[in-house]
This record gives C-alpha cells, sequence and structure tokens, in this order.
C-alpha cells in the first residue's frame, strides 16, 4: 500500500494548504510598502512632521502654480506686468478686467487642497501621542496655513465654502459657498491659536509667531479693525526679531533671501527634485527656461521705470537690462530684459535657472507700511508719515542701524521727505515700489478700496468661480457679475 | 549576424548526424489507400513508420512500395491525408497493407482547451474559438496577440503602434469598461500571467508564435467563469508545444526578409510649400506670428530654406531586416516526454536607431514516474531587447520640407518654429531590455481510476530596464550643453500556486459526469527605480557612474494578490444533452474589506439534435448544434490600492520629506468589482461529414458597476474618486465557416469569420455626458475629442460639424452667424461654415455634437489554403468596415501652423481666393484664424478597411529526396505581410489606430517579404 500512502500525504498537504490561512491573509492584505494610506498615516510623530510639511508643499503648489500669488495680488492692476500684445493671454485678460470662469486663476483647487490638508492634520494631530510642545507648534502652524489659504480665498471670491474636517467619504461632498463674514471669523479664531502656540524662530521657511502676527495685521487692516492692526504691527516691529537691511544691501533680499527682514518665505531649491520655482520663469527669456515674451519695452515697463528716481537702490531690483550682463548675452538672445527680483544662479549642473526664487509672502517694511496705512486711517498721521519716511530712507540707503534717518542728506529732501500730497496715496505707492512682483498691490488696492483707479470696481472687484468647479458641484452659485 | 548563421548551421549539422544513426533489417510492404466512403484512390498520402523518420508517399494510382530497415513485430504504419483522417495500422509481418482513410471528421472531435482541463469539441457548451499554431506561425511578426487579427470572430485586434514589440490592444467582444483595463486574461499553459507594457515593450511579446500548439479564446461567460474577477474581458488560452512519444524530432524553422515603410503621407515641399506660405503671410517682412521672427525662405533665394524640399521619409526609414530562427528537439517514451527549443528572433525597424532582438530558450518535461503519478516541469525564458523611441515618429511627421537634410549643410537641423529636430532625437540612445523567465513544476496523481488531484507552483520573473543616454548638445534638450543618462528599472516577481480536484463518473451506459474542484493563490510584487544624472565628460561612457550629478533617484514598490475556489459540473446525457455549470469566488487585495470576495457563477446548456432520431433521414447533416449560456464575470484591473486613499511621499519641502495625498485617491471603502453578466446562445451545424462547418453566436453582455474615476467638487481637496458607476451594453453576432471545398490531389480549404459588435452606453454617473480629453498630441485649443454619453457607443467622437467653407465676401457677410470667430471677429470669405445647432447665432461649445462612432459595424478574416502536390498557398485577407477615425494627423497637417508639416491635399483644396469653392477653410493658421473648431466633422473619416495580411507560398520536398537526405520534413517558403491595402483611409495606416479610435502620427506597420525554411528530422 505505498502507493496509498503517498497518496493519503500528498492530500493531506493540500488540504493543509488550503485551509491555512497566513498564506491566504498575507496574499489578500496588501498594503501599500512605498505610499502611506489614509487608514495607516497619522499614527506616529514622524507622521506628523511630514504631514505638516505636506500642506507647506501644498500652500508652495498653490501659489506658485499659474503664478497665482501675482495673478491674484498684482496682476489685475494692470500696472506692473506686461500685459501688452503676445503675452500670456490670461495676464491679458486680467490687466484688462476680462475675467472669465474658465480662466487658471478662477480656480480655488489648490487652496481647498491646501485646506484640506490643514484639515486633516487639525483632526489628526491631537490624536497622536508625542511631545505636548510640539504638537502645539505643529498645530499652529496647521491653522496658520489654513488662515492664509482662506484669507486668500475671500479676497478673490468673496463668499466661499467654509470647510473645517477632512473630506470622508461619497456622499455630502457638495458643499455651498458660505457668507464671507464667517470665514473671516475662522480665520480670526485660527490666527489667535497660531499666535498663542507658535514661537518666533529664525527660519523664515515656516509659520512662525511674527508670520501669524503679520497675517493678523493683514486681516484687521482688510476687515477695518485698524487699532488692532496697528497694534499687531507694532508688536511685529518691537519684537527684535527682524530689522531692516541697509539700503545698500537690498539685493539680498533676493540674491540671498531668508534675511533679516523675512517674515515669511515659501522656500523654493532649484537643485531638490520637485522643489523648484516656476513662477520666475514665465518672465525669463527663453534660454532660461522661461516664456520669453513677458517682459519687454510695454507701457508697464515705462510706469515701472517712471515710478523710482536715481539713487533708489531699488531701481535695480525692479528691472534688470541683461544686455551688459556679461556672458548671458549670448544665452538671453532676443529679449533682454528681466524682472529684477527674480535671480537666477548657476545650479548644482552649473547651468543658470531661476528655479530658486522664494516666494516672499512677508517681509518688515511690508507690515511697517500696513501700520503707516492704519495709522492714516486712526488719523495719527506724523507717526505714519515717519514709517513711511523710514522705508524710503532705507531705500536711499540714509538709514543708519538705529533707525534714524540722515535728515540732512540731500538725498532727503529731493526723495524721503513727505512731499505733503495725499498721504494715503503715497504709502500705498511706497507700498508698490517696495513690494513690486511680489504680489501685493491689488490686494493694497481692494483693501483701500481704491480699485477704481485701475478701472475695476463694483462686483467685479471678485473673480469668477471656475468652470470645473461648478460644474462638479451644483452647491455653488456663480458670482454675480458673471 | 555571420556569426551568429555559422553557429546555428553546425548545430543543425551535428543534429542530423546524431538522428543519422539507425540499426538494419528489413522488410518491404506494398499497398493501396483508398477513401473509405468513395474507394477512389489517393495520390500523395504521407506514409511514415511509427517511431521513426523513414516514409514514403503514394503515387499518382494510390499505390505506395515502402522498404523498412528497421522491421521489428510491433512496427506499425501511419497514413496521413490533408482533409482525412490519419490511421495507424500495424505491419505484422504482411508485405501488402491496403488502407482506407476516412474523411477527417473536421473540428467536432478536436480537443478543445478550457479553463482548467480539455474538453471534447463536440461537449462544449461555451463560446470558445481555437486557432492553431500552424495559423499564426512563421510569420515575420513578434507580436503574438497582433497575429490573431482577424482569425476568430469576437477578436478586434488594434495596434496602439507598429513598431517592433509595440503595444497592442486586444479587444473581446466589444470594450465594456471605462475605468479599468480592457486586455483580456492571458493564461499561458495554465498559468494566468500580467501583460501589461514595460518600457514599451509588449510582454507577450516574450512567447515565439511558433512554439504554440494552440490559442483558444474564451469568449462568453460559460467559458470564462471559471477565471472569475479576471474574466470580463474574456480570457486566451495559449497552449505551448509539448514532446510527444516517440523519436526525437528535431523542428528547425529559418527566415530572413525584408520590410519597408507602408505608405507615407502627402506633405508637401519646396515651390509649392513657398507658394503656401506667400498665400498665408504675404510678403510683408514683418510677420512674427508667434513672437519669433520666421526664416524669410519663402521670399530670399539665398535662404539654405528657400524653395527647399526635403523628402524626410527617406531620411528617417530605411528598408530593414527581419529574421528568425528557432530550433526545437522533442520526443519521448512512455515514461518522460520532453520539448526544448531555443529562438532568435531580429528585426530592424523601418524607422532608424530602432529594432527588436529577441532570444527564448523552452524547456517542458512530463515525467510517469510511478503509474498513477505524474510529474511535469516547464521553463520558458525570453530577453527581449528594443532600440529607438516611439515617439520620435510623431515628432519626425511634422517636420516641415523646408528643412534641409542633415549632410547637405552644417546646421544643427533644428525645427524652425517649435525646437527639436527629430533627426536630432534618433541620436539618443534608448536601450530597453525585458527578461523573463516563467517556470513551473507541476504533481498529478490519480488517487482512484476516476479521481485525480493536481497542484502546482509557478513563478513569473520579470526584469526590465530602460537606459537612455542624451549625448552632447542635442537640440531640443535644455540645456544643450550638457549629457545626461537615465536608468528606470522594473522587477515583477509573480507566484501562483493552484490545486484541483478532478473527479468524473458515468452514472450509468449514457451519460458521463465530470466535476472539478480548485483552489488557487496569485500574487505579484513590483519593485521600480528611475535614476538619473547628468553633466557627464564625454560620450563614450553612458552610464550613470560617469554623470557626476545625480539629479533623481527613486523607487517604488507594490504588490496585488488574488485568492480563488472554483469548481466546474460537466453532465452529458446519451451523448445529446449537456450541461455545463462553473463558480468561481474570487478575493482580491485590490478592493475594500466589505467588497473583497465575490461569486461568479455560469451556466450553460447543449443539445446535439443531430443525435435525435428525428435527424437520421438528414445523413448530410454531420452535426447540429444548439448551446445557452448565462453568467457572470469580474474586472479588477485598477490601481493595487485605490481603495485605500494613497498619501504620497516623493515631495518635500527644504529637503525634508512631506506627505501628501494623491488628489485622485479619495478613499472609497464600498470599492468594488466591475461586473459583467452575459448570456450567449450558439448554433453549431456541420455538413457533409463536416467538410462544411458553421458556428454562430449571438450574444447580449451587461457590464454594471463600471469603474469609474468620478470628479468630486474641487472644495473637497481632492479632484476625483474611483467609484462603482454606469452600465455599459455589448450586443454581437458571430459567424465563422470552415470549408474543405477540394480534396484530393488537389486541395482548397476556406475558412472564415465574421463579427457584428454593438457597443452602447446604458447609464452613467448622474445620466451627464463625459468628455475625454485623451492626452493625445493636439497643438490646439480644446482637448476634447470623444464623449461618453448614455445610449451612444463608447469613445463616440464629439466636436464641430463642418458644413463647409464661405466662397464669396457676400456670402460671409449675408451669413448671420455673427460671432461665429473666437474672438468676434466678422466672418470673412474662406472661413469656415460650422453647424449652429441650437440656432443662437453663436458658435461656442453648446453646438459641439456627435460626430462619428469609432466601432467597427463588422470585421473579421477570410483564409484560403491550396495544396497542390509539395505546394501550399494561402492567402489571408482581413477587413473592418463602418468604423470612424479621428485622422489628428491630418488635424494637425492641414493646421497651417508654424510647427507642422503640411499637407498637399489640404493646400490644394484650401480656399485661396473670392469665389472658390474649397473643400478647406482660407490658408491660415488656426490659433491666428479665430475661427477654428479643434474637433470637427472635417477630420473624422471612414476607417474601413480590406487588406491582403498574409501571403505564403510555400514548397515541401518530394518524400524520396526527404528520405534521400534523411529528413522528415522539408519546406521553403516565401510570406508577405501587409502587401495590399484597400480604403479611403488618408492615414497611413487604417489598422494602427489608437483604442479610441485616434490616429496621432502612430508608426505604422511595415510591409515585408520573408523567405524561410521549416524542417524536420
Amino acid at each position: 500500500m505505498k502507493t496509498f500512502n503517498v497518496k493519503v500525504i500528498i492530500t493531506i498537504i493540500i488540504l493543509f494548504q488550503l485551509s491555512s490561512c497566513d498564506i491566504v491573509d498575507n496574499v489578500i492584505n496588501q498594503e501599500p510598502k512605498s505610499e502611506f494610506t489614509s487608514a495607516s498615516f497619522w499614527q506616529t510623530p514622524d507622521d506628523a512632521r511630514s504631514g505638516l510639511l505636506g500642506i507647506y508643499v501644498s500652500l508652495r503648489t498653490t501659489l506658485n502654480s499659474q503664478r497665482a500669488f501675482l495673478y491674484w495680488g498684482e496682476a489685475r492692476s494692470g500696472r506692473t506686468i506686461d500685459a501688452s500684445r503676445g503675452v500670456v493671454q490670461e495676464i491679458n485678460d486680467l490687466a484688462n478686467n476680462r475675467l472669465d470662469p474658465a480662466m487658471s486663476s478662477a480656480s480655488w483647487a489648490n487652496i481647498y487642497r491646501t485646506i484640506n490638508l490643514s484639515n486633516e492634520a487639525l483632526n489628526n494631530i491631537p490624536e497622536i501621542e508625542m511631545n505636548e510642545v510640539e504638537r502645539s507648534k505643529l498645530l499652529g502652524e496647521a491653522h496658520f496655513i489654513r488662515a492664509l489659504s482662506y484669507f486668500y480665498a475671500v479676497r478673490v471670491w468673496g463668499n466661499v465654502p467654509l470647510i473645517t474636517d477632512p473630506v470622508r467619504g461619497t456622499e455630502g461632498l457638495e458643499i455651498p459657498q458660505t457668507d464671507k463674514q464667517e470665514v473671516l471669523d475662522l480665520i480670526e479664531n485660527d490666527l489667535s491659536h497660531a499666535v498663542a502656540n507658535l514661537p518666533y524662530s529664525t527660519d523664515p521657511s515656516f509659520a512662525t509667531k511674527g508670520a501669524a502676527k503679520a497675517l493678523q495685521a493683514h486681516v484687521f487692516a482688510w476687515i477695518g479693525n485698524h487699532q488692532q492692526a496697528v497694534d499687531i504691527a507694532g508688536e511685529i516691529i518691537n519684537s527684535g526679531n527682524y530689522s531692516l537691511l541697509p539700503g545698500s544691501s537690498y539685493g539680498d533680499l533676493f540674491e540671498v533671501e531668508n534675511t533679516v527682514e523675512a517674515i515669511l518665505e515659501l522656500n523654493f531649491n532649484a537643485n531638490i527634485p520637485g522643489e523648484g520655482a516656476g513662477f520666475a520663469g514665465q518672465f525669463a527669456p527663453a534660454a532660461l527656461g522661461g516664456g520669453g515674451s513677458a517682459i519687454r519695452e510695454s507701457p508697464q515697463l515705462d510706469f515701472m521705470r517712471n515710478l523710482f528716481t536715481e539713487g533708489d537702490h531699488r531701481l535695480n531690483y525692479i528691472i534688470r537690462d541683461m544686455e551688459n550682463n556679461s556672458g548671458w548675452d549670448v544665452l538671453i538672445g532676443d529679449s533682454p530684459i528681466m524682472i529684477g527680483k527674480y535671480r537666477d544662479r548657476l545650479n548644482d549642473a552649473g547651468q543658470p535657472s531661476l528655479a530658486g526664487n522664494n516666494i516672499i509672502v512677508y517681509r518688515l517694511p511690508d507690515i511697517i507700511l500696513l501700520k503707516a496705512e492704519s495709522m492714516v486711517q486712526l488719523g495719527n498721521e506724523s507717526r505714519a508719515i515717519q514709517l513711511l519716511e523710514t522705508i524710503r530712507a532705507r531705500a536711499y540707503n540714509i538709514l543708519d542701524n538705529n533707525g534714524n534717518i540722515d535728515t540732512s542728506s540731500t538725498l532727503y529732501e529731493e526723495h524721503v521727505k513727505f512731499n505733503g500730497n495725499n498721504l494715503l496715496d503715497e504709502i500705498i505707492e511706497e507700498r508698490l515700489k517696495e513690494l513690486i512682483w511680489e504680489g501685493h498691490y491689488w490686494f493694497d488696492l481692494r483693501r483701500n478700496n481704491m480699485t477704481n483707479i485701475v478701472g475695476v470696481t463694483g462686483e467685479q472687484v471678485y473673480w469668477p468661480v471656475h468652470q470645473d468647479a461648478l460644474d462638479f458641484n451644483s452647491a455653488l452659485t456663480q458670482n454675480p457679475g458673471y | 549576424m555571420i556569426r551568429k548563421r555559422t553557429i546555428l548551421l553546425v548545430i543543425i549539422y551535428l543534429i542530423a548526424n546524431v538522428s543519422n544513426g539507425l540499426a538494419q533489417q528489413s522488410h518491404e510492404v506494398t499497398g493501396t489507400v483508398t477513401d473509405a466512403i468513395t474507394g477512389e484512390t489517393l495520390p500523395a498520402v504521407n506514409i511514415v513508420i511509427e517511431g521513426s523518420t523513414q516514409g514514403t508517399t503514394t503515387d499518382i494510382d494510390g499505390n505506395y512500395t515502402l522498404n523498412i530497415t528497421t522491421y521489428r513485430e510491433d512496427t506499425s504504419l501511419t497514413f496521413s491525408y490533408i482533409g482525412y483522417e490519419s490511421k495507424t495500422v500495424m505491419v505484422e509481418g504482411r508485405s501488402r497493407v491496403d488502407v482506407a482513410l476516412e474523411q477527417a471528421v473536421g473540428q467536432f472531435d478536436d480537443i478543445v482547451v478550457i479553463g482548467y482541463g480539455t474538453q471534447r469539441r463536440a461537449d462544449v457548451t461555451g463560446s470558445i474559438t481555437s486557432v492553431s499554431g500552424d495559423k499564426i506561425s512563421n510569420q515575420s511578426v513578434a507580436n503574438l496577440d497582433n497575429l490573431l487579427q482577424g482569425q476568430a470572430a469576437g477578436v478586434q485586434v488594434q495596434q496602439n503602434s507598429g513598431s517592433p514589440g509595440g503595444e497592442v490592444s486586444l479587444v473581446i467582444r466589444g470594450a465594456s469598461t471605462v475605468g479599468a483595463g480592457k486586455e483580456p486574461l492571458y493564461v499561458v499553459d495554465g498559468l494566468p500571467i500580467s501583460t501589461e507594457m514595460l518600457h514599451g515593450i509588449n510582454t507577450l511579446s516574450s512567447i515565439n508564435p511558433n512554439n504554440i500548439e494552440s490559442i483558444e479564446i474564451l469568449k462568453d461567460a460559460s467559458a470564462t467563469a471559471i477565471y472569475g474577477a479576471r474574466a470580463s474581458n474574456g480570457v486566451v488560452l495559449i497552449t505551448t508545444k509539448s514532446g510527444q512519444v516517440g523519436k526525437p524530432i528535431v523542428t528547425v524553422n529559418a527566415s530572413t526578409g525584408y520590410q519597408e515603410l507602408s505608405n507615407t503621407f502627402d506633405t508637401i515641399g519646396g515651390n509649392e510649400l513657398r507658394k503656401r506660405y506667400i498665400n498665408q503671410y504675404g510678403m510683408a517682412r514683418d510677420q512674427e506670428p508667434y513672437g519669433q521672427p520666421l526664416h524669410w525662405f519663402w521670399a530670399d533665394s539665398t535662404d539654405i530654406h528657400f524653395m527647399n524640399s526635403t523628402n524626410w521619409n527617406d531620411v528617417y526609414f530605411r528598408t530593414a531586416q527581419v529574421s528568425n530562427y528557432d530550433i526545437s528537439v522533442g520526443g519521448g517514451s512512455e515514461d518522460l516526454r520532453y520539448i526544448a527549443s531555443v529562438g532568435y528572433f531580429d528585426q530592424d525597424g523601418i524607422l532608424i536607431n530602432s529594432g527588436l532582438d529577441r532570444y527564448t530558450i523552452n524547456l517542458k518535461l512530463d515525467m510517469f514516474p510511478f503509474s498513477s503519478v505524474r510529474i511535469g516541469t516547464d521553463v520558458k525564458y525570453a530577453r527581449m531587447l528594443k532600440t529607438g523611441h516611439e515617439g520620435i515618429f510623431w515628432q519626425m511627421q511634422r517636420t516641415q520640407t523646408v528643412l534641409p537634410a542633415p549632410g547637405e549643410l552644417d546646421l544643427p537641423g533644428g525645427d524652425l518654429c517649435c525646437g527639436g529636430s527629430p533627426l536630432e532625437m534618433t541620436k539618443m540612445e534608448s536601450d530597453r531590455t525585458n527578461n523573463r523567465i516563467i517556470g513551473s513544476v507541476f504533481g498529478e496523481v490519480n488517487l482512484r481510476d476516476n479521481l485525480t488531484v493536481r497542484s502546482n507552483i509557478a513563478l513569473d520573473l520579470v526584469d526590465s530596464q530602460e537606459e537612455i543616454f542624451w549625448p552632447f548638445g542635442l537640440i531640443g534638450q535644455v540645456p544643450t550643453s550638457t549629457r545626461r543618462a537615465r536608468l528606470v528599472t522594473a522587477n515583477r516577481t509573480g507566484w501562483i500556486n493552484e490545486n484541483t480536484l478532478d473527479y468524473r463518473d458515468n452514472f450509468g451506459e449514457n451519460s458521463m459526469f465530470s466535476a472539478l474542484l480548485g483552489f488557487s493563490l496569485q500574487e505579484e510584487q513590483m519593485l521600480s527605480s528611475f535614476s538619473q544624472g547628468e553633466g557627464g565628460p564625454t560620450d563614450a561612457l553612458r552610464t550613470l557612474n560617469a554623470q557626476p550629478i545625480q539629479t533623481h533617484a527613486t523607487s517604488f514598490e507594490e504588490g496585488w494578490g488574488i485568492v480563488s475556489f472554483f469548481g466546474r459540473v460537466n453532465y452529458e446525457y446519451q451523448n445529446k444533452y449537456l450541461f455545463t455549470g462553473t463558480i468561481r469566488r474570487d478575493g482580491s487585495s485590490r478592493f475594500g474589506p466589505e467588497n473583497r470576495y465575490a461569486n461568479f457563477p455560469s451556466g450553460s446548456i447543449g443539445w446535439r439534435f443531430s443525435e435525435e432520431s428525428f435527424m437520421q433521414d438528414f445523413d448530410f447533416i454531420s452535426d447540429a448544434r444548439i448551446r445557452v449560456g448565462y453568467g457572470i464575470t469580474g474586472n479588477q484591473q485598477i490601481g493595487n490600492y485605490a481603495w485605500q486613499g494613497v498619501l504620497t511621499i516623493d515631495e518635500s519641502y527644504k529637503g525634508s520629506s512631506a506627505v501628501v495625498n494623491d488628489p485622485d485617491g479619495l478613499p472609497n471603502e464600498d470599492l468594488s468589482w466591475e461586473s459583467t453578466t452575459q448570456f450567449n446562445t450558439g448554433l453549431d451545424l456541420s455538413f457533409f461529414n463536416d467538410r462544411l462547418s458553421f458556428v454562430t453566436d449571438y450574444y447580449i453582455k451587461r457590464t454594471n458597476d463600471l469603474l469609474f474615476n468620478q470628479r468630486v467638487p474641487d472644495v473637497t481637496g481632492y479632484r476625483s474618486i474611483l467609484r462603482n458607476l454606469g452600465e455599459i451594453e455589448n450586443k454581437g453576432f458571430e459567424f465563422s465557416l470552415t470549408s474543405l471545398n477540394l480534396s484530393g490531389e488537389i486541395s482548397w480549404s476556406t475558412s472564415f469569420n465574421i463579427s457584428f459588435n454593438r457597443n452602447k452606453i446604458i447609464s452613467l454617473p448622474g445620466g451627464e455626458d463625459i468628455l475625454l480629453t485623451p492626452g493625445i498630441n493636439q497643438t490646439r485649443w480644446d482637448n476634447v475629442t470623444g464623449i461618453l454619453r448614455e445610449g451612444e457607443p463608447m469613445n463616440s467622437f464629439f466636436g464641430y460639424k463642418f458644413l463647409g467653407v464661405f466662397s464669396t465676401t457676400q456670402e460671409a457677410e449675408e451669413a448671420d452667424l455673427r460671432l461665429s470667430t473666437m474672438d468676434g471677429r466678422p466672418l470673412i470669405a474662406g472661413d469656415a461654415i460650422w453647424k449652429d445647432i441650437n440656432g443662437d447665432g453663436v458658435i461656442n461649445a453648446e453646438d459641439r455634437m456627435i460626430l462619428g462612432n469609432p466601432n467597427p459595424k463588422f470585421f473579421g478574416g477570410i483564409e484560403n489554403s491550396f495544396f497542390y502536390r509539395g505546394f501550399d498557398v494561402k492567402l489571408f485577407v482581413n477587413f473592418q468596415y463602418g468604423n470612424d477615425v479621428l485622422n489628428n494627423a491630418y488635424n494637425i497637417m492641414s493646421n497651417r501652423d508654424c510647427c507642422s508639416a503640411s499637407s498637399m491635399t489640404v493646400w490644394e483644396n484650401s480656399w485661396k481666393q473670392e469665389g472658390d469653392d474649397a473643400k478647406y477653410p482660407r490658408n491660415e493658421s488656426f490659433s491666428v484664424s479665430g475661427n477654428d473648431r479643434t474637433n470637427s466633422s472635417l477630420f473624422v473619416e471612414d476607417g474601413s478597411f480590406i487588406r491582403l495580411k498574409n501571403l505564403t507560398i510555400g514548397y515541401t520536398l518530394p518524400e524520396e529526396l526527404i528520405n534521400r537526405l534523411s529528413l522528415r520534413n522539408a519546406r521553403f517558403y516565401i510570406s508577405g505581410q501587409n502587401l495590399l491595402t484597400i480604403t479611403n483611409y488618408r492615414g497611413l495606416d487604417p489598422e494602427v489606430i489608437r483604442p479610441d479610435g485616434i490616429d496621432d502620427f502612430t508608426y505604422p506597420q511595415f510591409r515585408s517579404v520573408t523567405l524561410g525554411l521549416n524542417f524536420e528530422f
């Protein structure tokens, strides 16, 4: 019966295999090895840290892709970005108040992606076992980024959907717009959390107490709470964490980056795959991998040149004539003008690259001038003039280390001293001169109800809701006027 | 090349010598061979002494004489003749052996491979088409799936690229999915294997078609449901050749031939192109259509581009060689059967710097160590090397003829407007390698006479890589001053274990019962990597170590698994009433725990009414059957972790890893199978002793719970979610015929098949249209090409209806479509007239309509084979009718864009002056005219064609000569592929169209002529 035994053994082996759940479980439960899943993530302190960095990546993408921070913050003024024939159609449309629901800057998809990631962090980080100090800081950062994202949203679209919890499941995804006042309430609430939990820090690439206060000051100025705006701006200025660069080192802001002036800079790096900036390239000559045609002789270029006078150290960082830039002529070819604030550097491969330019969200002069602006609104003109002159004096390099203006200089009389015109207009113009290409001017006009000077009024100060957003969310309504 | 051939010849010589040494003892036999029914004598009947290479043929009167040199007591002779059943007769000392041969009983006595077993064709109640290996052998085509074109009813083969080893899509009974894979399940010698493209190599081409014994295509649910969750798209069973009991048989196949481009575009150049530019831009010098000044080649006769006309086809294409060599040795005894083979396939691409090499080694052993035990092992190894870029083809075909050919002038050869030169791109080195080993072992034990247990384990290893090197100064690469090297790898490890229990019983004289019970486990893991570096000092060293700056280094791992239980019952009563029932329960790692397991049942019945007594009078009907079947199958070809909601970690902030969610990965725990229910009924009829037989099938296939990437509101932070929504229906009719028209000295047989499929979308999420933007090489503003709409066929073309061209200014002015141009400019003569569907006077997105259907009304193939004496002729024609093609190639070539080559036809038929009654609008770049509509009926064409796919003429050496050469068989042939095509289609190749019906400047098929030989000894 030898063969019988063989049969029995084989049969037993097979039967054993059939019932062996271990093998079956291993085959059927496949966990991703190179990715997290929504179930496996947010478990450890490391998850909390890398998840939070994901929010920064998303914020950086939001402002960088399609040059959104400039489209939202500057392009509609039509004054700074060349909007003449041959440039990107969208810049032309924005400058000429021809907005439509198909344009890229009408999309809030990236903003809500950032908001959803922030909601995930705010929902999950409290459950993770970790150091309390670090937890508070991480939550503070998430609150800050959510607030910044919503602040962009209410400024660009007005009423927007208010979502504060992570998205789950397949039902109830169609969420309507909420009154912008409620959104602003959430922003204020988020910011008080952020200010309370974030430390000042030396690295402006991340959300800090200073950044949270800077945003707070902007929000208060936006809603007309000027006393609060003045107070908070003052706290930032007097915190001792930030100081103005000498006028002679103005270029360090863009060439060195992350200077003592910086409050928040979204960090880009040309040498790390995926961390390069795309926004600068559009305005660069083709040889630098850019769009090649967005900056050239145009009414905008003339307007910018006329803003500045000789001796202003900022002039070289507004427009750069590349013609005499030795070594570059060959590469630059037919389009020798570049935005001065976007600097090309050699990357690790020895190639010139614009991809390392940071997006400067907040820096000290912004806060100083914002304070001056709110001072004017409160009627305190003399203090406002002092702040305005500080910024001008720095630009003409007549400001000493202690913040004192050299009033004996001829430059002071000619260029720095307040000339007695409308003070608010002067401050807004100074903000333009100081912060041009940094995505502020349109919001400055909006905040002070001055958009009429660039020909935009009424409902049209808002963008339309993007067609895609409407198509896939029947709860939304198009903004009035579109 | 010469060395390879020399080695091969030496091997052939050695093997021939070995099989020559035979013992001697002789016995002479004579006799006559006749037809068993008519009594006519049969000439040229093959007579072979069993277990030897010796034999002869009958003469013209059916007589033969054979001297058996190795006569033994048990020597027997095998008589074979085309169209007749072979017969083996023991000699038993007789000196005269007369034999009467029965005419072949056709396909109904054939054995058909089915899932987990075999079945007599007569007992099959499902819809299965068999393609025998000889239908697809000896053709100079690398891809197996490509060779199935036109061979089987219900099987539509579309080539996505005609490049060697390029992608092929095979669709059985109409596409039934939108968001999941459309490919059938391929099962090679019982093992379900993955066949997706890896690095541009079709992994199915790792099988040498000459090694294939048969291919069975399982079409209806009754046949496929035993493969459950993976069977919705049908199942293709590939069976490779096995060794047979007997003396070793050595088979040598060798062929070599040439291929060339089968068609070219009507691009214009020279003075004609110059005239076109002047017509478009005028003579004004300051035209800068894209912000960049154009070369002044149409006005300045000293400009090198002036009136230049380069025939780029001559530069890019060549007549290329294709060769195939393979040898196999097979044989066996009662205890052991074996077959071993080695093959080499070498195809140079018709596009310069492209090609495919394939090396295959196979070994299959079947052992019977004990009376009730069988052990088998099978190892298949294939190595494929592919060079060249498929994407270049697109770039090349649109290169303007005004550019000077390289070598004529010391110019970079860059594109005038758009940068990049395809010729330069061919200098980019791209080498893709794909190694695959499939190894399996099985054991089979007869526990009792009627109960068999079988278990197998198999490993499937694929190791694939792509190496690319960009040499110094490649135009179109930014920056041009550096070198770059890239290495991409993919490593796939799969294993399968399958266990079955097979039971057979007769429950009485008139019935047959069999049952199968099985359990299987399959898992696959993939590891891929991507690394890239640049800045190397030399073109001589092309690997990453020579690139000082490493720019990318990443790897990725993923896997999936499936657990299955399955069973089948067959019952047959009185050889008339047939029943088959199957069930499979599959559990897949790709679905959420709630929906992980699903059951896939099927049942079918058959009635062989030809066996009924009332049919006995109709003796010209040799077989007649009705089949009816119904069942459910599934589709699980989606991302491995789709339900879980994936978060990726490949981004970073300030160099630290950041985790973000996949915007298309909103988790869906309810995610489940796509399921297809199919009803099938068939009628099979055979006449005149099976000389003429028909197989007809009618089916209705409904796919529910379509796997769909549904867009979600963007405020969720996500873009889409994979859900089960919607329903598609495919209905169709298939007909095939095989006929032996003539037998005897001249024999002629025909096989024909034709398939009609109607595809319809029954429901979509929310009933709303889904616009398809398939990421093709569109250069224009709007990227929508197709639509999914309830009640319409899948992938219907969607766009604007072109009504003609305004002939005169007056006509244009009178037209009341005031805003017909995009930028509000008034219409002028020469502008296109678009159909204003809603009659609102504005031509906008609301005026798009369905323009065509990419699904054919019918398709099929017809093969005629002739034999006369030693000659054989095979003519294979395939055809397709009624499908529309969106000719995007022509669309681009008629764009008058500075970046595109121009079509002569379009130029000749364009509106040029007041009063022209033209087919195409005035000669203006679409983006400038402002009256462009991307996808219009202007470029939807009829893709019907009929093609002489293959013509082979062979000659088999006469028996005496073969005997003298100590051979078993020797045949020489000449074969041509894609020799003639009749079509109205204006693109390069109506067969090389993407599955969604778009022709997008893809690499066309070649035309080839091959010389070859088949030896057996």
